[in-house]
């Protein structure tokens, strides 16, 4: 029995036991009943961002164009941390779909998105843990569909619903798993490459490596930096990260100093910390990041909360000492 | 969006997800009456705040991100019982859905780690959240989350192997202290 699977068998509480029907359906209904609260959104209207949203589409085909893997580098041109994750893990690519994201890339686990169309798979690799153990896990999800052979073994394929399938088998040290909506026909499709072929097929918004540092300071363009801040601490080791992902670890650093210092700061250095997190509404990648996901949203309030009473709102006032590290990731 | 098409997406979210909500909560709290406050505070603040709640799986943990702060709000002493969660706290304070107890050599290890590697554990184990859920609820990166669950599983491994546990199938202990730990 692995780790996992000892710490769920300790879970104290099953979900058998959770039906409350009659109580659930009354509590929905009285919430149902009650007024809408308007909030007022802290952000300008969408449609005053026009002008910047024109810039971050020019930005972004810069971008394309910039991290394109138009130049066919050869291995030389992958960074050693990136080769050594290439030659570990199983270099999957299903077909000719494009790979639309790579949260994580590392040896021990990693994460892919491929899509074609409107079909969409999710492609992990997890290092730890036994294919049995996560068979047992996706086993309670929903009905167990009929196994598909591939990589010359056997997966295993259970439904969330119609149209979401996950798919699991194990290849060398390593426990695969895809989940989405055309699990059978990526399957199917789905190819062993070489470090080259796969690494080329990292998507635009995946930084290469080589080009971190650039865009590191791409980011830090309209930033400025909160004192013990080196820049050089941004740096990614040669391994590829998302855009937003790296966004976020690139915000994070410098939002979370500006915060330390306007705890421990005196008065001079809390004011210039709440002058510098305000200028986070127009910080660029903030922008971008917007887009796509509530990061900048989060911090956001801490910025309201700095300038304000140091208390971040959301069912009851958390203070910033408190929550920020958690929040923000620092 | 029409209240109508607010409530119609309200009872949806709530359908899918209450199970979610109270697990996380019953988890987490010493009375049971206190995980039905949970529950209602966690979906009041969604009905109320229903445009900023993802659509789809991602509502996963905004919810249980929002369960956390109306947690820690109520570690600090400020309850609210009453009113809008009365009856589920009244059927879950009659019917405790807590279940087996063979397990307290794992809980004892469990509770040797620090809060935040204890809370890593059971939001992947016990609530079943992927890392990229861990990281959305807790504004973290998945990487993140990743590299820390790796180092709490490697010490809760070292303080399981400290009272007694074996690693491999059939998973067991040396010796059975499970039976004396409450």
């Amino acid at each position: 029995m692995s780790l996992d699977d000892l710490i769920q068998r300790a879970d104290p509480i099953r979900d058998e036991p959770l039906d409350f029907d009659a109580a659930f359906d009354a509590l929905r209904e009285d919430i149902a009943a009650q007024p809408v609260v308007v909030r007022r959104r802290r952000r300008a209207p969408r449609k005053r961002l026009a002008l910047p949203a024109l810039a971050l589409v020019a930005a972004a085909v810069a971008a394309v164009v910039f991290f394109a893997p138009g130049d066919h580098g050869t291995e030389r041109a992958w960074a050693d941390p990136l080769v050594k994750v290439a030659e570990s893990v199983p270099r999957l690519l299903v077909g000719d779909w494009k790979v639309t994201r790579a949260d994580q890339f590392e040896v021990g686990a990693g994460e892919m998105v491929f899509v074609d169309g409107s079909r969409k798979v999710e492609l992990n690799w997890r290092g730890d843990g036994t294919l049995a153990g996560w068979v047992r896990d996706r086993a309670k999800v929903g009905p167990e569909q009929e196994p598909v052979e591939v990589q010359g073994t056997t997966a295993r394929l259970f439904a969330y619903s119609e149209h979401d399938v996950t798919a699991l088998w194990g290849q060398g040290d390593y426990v695969i798993e895809m989940r989405g909506n055309a699990v059978r026909e990526a399957l199917a499709a789905l190819r062993t490459v070489s470090v080259d072929e796969w690494l080329g097929a990292m998507p635009a918004s995946v930084v290469r490596p080589d080009d971190s540092d650039a865009v590191i300071d791409q980011m830090l363009v309209d930033i400025n930096l909160p004192p013990g801040l080196d820049r050089s601490q941004l740096d990614t080791r040669g391994l590829p990260r998302d855009r937003y992902q790296l966004g976020a670890r690139v915000v994070a650093a410098v939002a979370c100093g500006w915060i330390e210092l306007w705890l421990n700061g005196g008065e001079k250095e809390r004011a210039e910390a709440v002058i510098e997190l305000q200028s986070a509404r127009s910080w660029t990648i903030l922008k971008e990041m917007d887009r796509e996901g509530d990061y900048p949203e989060v911090l956001f309030q801490y910025v309201d909360a700095v300038a304000g009473e140091g208390t971040v709102m959301g069912g009851k006032p958390l203070t910033v000492k408190e929550t920020y590290k958690d929040a923000l990731g620092c | 969006m029409e209240r109508s098409a607010a409530e119609r997406r309200f009872r949806a979210l709530f359908d899918t997800h209450r199970r979610l909500v109270l697990g996380y909560a019953l988890r987490r709290v010493d009375e049971p009456a206190d995980a039905a406050d949970v529950v209602a505070e966690t979906f009041l603040i969604a009905w109320r705040r229903l445009g900023d709640v993802p659509e789809g799986e991602a509502a996963r943990a905004w919810l249980l991100a929002t369960a956390r702060r109306v947690l820690a709000n109520q570690r600090r002493g400020e309850r609210r019982r009453g009113g809008l969660a009365d009856r589920l706290a009244g059927e879950l304070a009659a019917a405790v859905p807590v279940v087996d107890e063979s397990d307290g050599v794992v809980r004892r290890a469990l509770a040797q780690l620090s809060e935040d590697d204890r809370e890593l554990l059971l939001l992947a184990g016990w609530d079943g959240l992927s890392p990229g859920e861990i990281a959305a609820m807790t504004g973290t990166l998945a990487v993140t989350v990743r590299s820390r669950l790796h180092r709490a599983r490697r010490r809760l491994r070292a303080e399981l192997t400290a009272l007694g546990w074996e690693e491999g199938d059939p998973a067991r202990f040396r010796s059975a202290p499970e039976r004396t730990v409450a």
